[in-house]
């Protein structure tokens, strides 16, 4: 292919809202050639299905659709020089050396990049993932398939649906689903709060009256050929779905809105260190993951519920590829660390001496009013904020000025933890 | 009374979510729940005239993909939802199409305009 060994390239693997966003800021930050490989026949991603608007709040300051979000960078990427797209290329093989094994239509291609950065997003929890017990019928789906299948594809998946889970790609199919004229029939979650935005249980289910049953599970899927019915029971004091109270739904489609997982296959055969509690890789503030110029950004590293979160994650990983390339090396590593009521972060490496200002994203465990959040260093406390309330479906987003960290040394921890508040029992 | 109409709204402003409650008594309206004055505003509107931006998709031919993505050019009147879905469900254009492009000028009597959301080039 046209340049085998690419040594003098930056590849940036996957062309969705992460890989768009970082491919043009590495274009921009550095003069090396930037690749950027998408496995589907077009740029976009994810966003290309997502023709519901709400993204770009932070980034654009406006409300736009998924398509338009996309288009954006697109046309960017268009006008600049050096600045390549290889579609319909699936990358089969990462090593910790950096060679990469690409293929396509053309064939199998070998490449070493100077820099890469990984972009490859994430996929749905699957049935399986999800353990729910019955028979193997046609009419069970991922939000994601449902969400193609009836934006791109124009097919519509049943007329009768039920929604497990109440993630927002789940939330906004129940309402694509109403306005294409199927009846669906309520949401169950698993959880004793919703998994979705407020303003997506607001405008896609009570918009529209579709109940959501909260602490509920689904205990067996009928039907040989086609799905029938669902059976669902409420979660009892015991912690295990009380049967007495188990009720069947007659539907012909059951949507699972059950969680996304961060697609990691590369990364780890890469040899690239996950964090247990992301599923991702550990990276620092330039997004730099622990192998020497491989990089990862968006939700390849952890699930945002905002695109604006992984644009900035993304721009951080370009401008942080090219920084590596002028040779720019740390002079030694922090580390944060979750504490109190923090479910994962990123970061969770800090490198030294800061040059930026550092974005330090959060996700709680458990829902809490009235906190403060604190990152402490041995030696005391370097920051607080207050916040009137967090909680797990909404990320915690904090720029930390450069100054903060003035007297962070090497092999320093620093404690970030969630102090005060009632935590509602959520 | 019977002219008191009480509706309960979610407020989405910001993350408390504050649960509020409106009660209209003869052209006044009441709102209780609000821990701050957006929370107000937005009970206001949501009680009068809750405004939505419609998207979906409209038949497309001769295109990659059989369906093209569309919203409302501003919001619309959320009661005229069900009714503009079913407009988007009879209208078909034909590739090419650029991301603006005008497809309805008239969206179900709201008098906003249908955009396309994205290019579709012709197969």
């Amino acid at each position: 292919m046209k340049d085998r060994h690419a040594r003098e390239a930056i590849v940036v693997i996957g062309g969705g809202p992460a890989g768009l966003a970082a491919a043009l800021a590495a274009a921009c930050k550095s003069r090396l050639k930037v690749i950027l490989i998408e496995r589907d026949r077009e740029l976009g991603g994810i966003l290309n299905q997502c023709v519901h608007d709400g993204f770009g709040n932070f980034v654009f300051g406006e409300s736009l659709t998924g398509p338009e979000y996309a288009s954006r960078f697109i046309e960017q990427l268009q006008s600049a020089p050096n600045l390549e797209v290889w579609d319909n290329t699936a990358v089969i093989s990462l090593k910790g050396d950096r060679t990469l094994t690409a293929v396509n239509r053309s064939g199998i291609h070998r490449l070493k990049p100077a820099a890469i950065i990984l972009a490859m997003g994430c996929r749905e929890r699957s049935r399986y993932q999800a353990f729910l017990p019955g028979y193997r019928p046609a009419g069970v789906y991922t939000a994601g398939t449902v969400q193609r299948l009836v934006n791109m594809e124009g097919v519509m998946p049943g007329e009768k649906a039920v929604i497990l889970g109440s993630g927002d790609i789940g939330l906004i199919m129940a309402r694509r689903l109403t306005l294409e004229g199927a009846e669906v029939l309520g949401v169950y979650e698993i959880m004793n709060r919703p998994g979705g935005l407020t303003r997506n249980i607001v405008q896609c289910l009570e918009d529209f009256n579709i109940p959501l049953f909260l602490s509920h599970q689904a205990t067996f899927l009928h039907g040989k050929k086609r799905l029938e019915g669902v059976s669902i029971a409420p979660y009892g004091s015991s912690g295990k779905p009380d049967l007495q109270k188990e009720k069947r739904i007659e539907c012909d489609t059951l949507i699972l809105s059950v969680g996304l997982i961060p697609e990691n296959e590369l990364s780890r055969e890469a040899g690239i260190e996950i964090d247990p509690a992301t599923a991702g890789p550990v990276v620092d503030q330039d997004m730099a993951t622990g192998v020497e110029g491989i990089f990862a950004c968006g939700n390849v590293v952890h699930v945002s519920d905002l695109v604006d979160h992984v644009t900035l994650s993304a721009q951080a990983a370009g401008r942080g590829a090219a920084r590596y390339l002028s040779g720019r090396k740390p002079a030694g590593k922090a580390l944060f660390k979750a504490g109190t009521n923090i479910a994962r972060l990123v970061p969770q490496v800090l490198s030294l001496p800061v040059e930026d200002k550092v974005d330090l994203y959060i996700r709680v465990s458990e829902p809490a009013e009235y906190v403060r959040i604190a990152i402490s260093s041995e030696s005391g406390e370097i920051y607080n904020k207050k916040e009137r309330i967090v909680r797990p479906p909404e990320m915690i987003h904090l720029q930390l000025e450069k100054e903060l960290f003035q007297n962070t040394g090497g092999g320093d921890s620093l404690f970030v933890n969630l102090q005060g508040g009632e935590a509602d029992g959520g | 009374m019977a002219d008191k109409i009480k509706k309960r709204i979610t407020c989405i402003i910001c993350p408390v979510g504050c649960s509020l409650t409106a009660t209209g008594i003869k052209g006044n309206l009441v709102i209780e729940g609000n821990e701050c004055n957006r929370g107000e505003k937005y009970a206001r509107s949501e009680y009068t005239n809750p405004l939505r931006t419609l998207t979906g998709t409209v038949l497309i031919k001769e295109a990659i993909l059989p369906r093209l993505p569309v919203r409302s050019e501003n919001p619309i009147a959320r009661q005229l939802f069900l009714r503009a879905a079913a407009e988007l469900n009879r209208l078909v254009v034909t590739a090419p199409i650029k991301r603006g492009a005008v497809i309805s000028e008239d969206l179900a009597g709201s008098g906003i305009r249908l955009l396309a959301t994205r290019d579709l080039d012709k197969l």
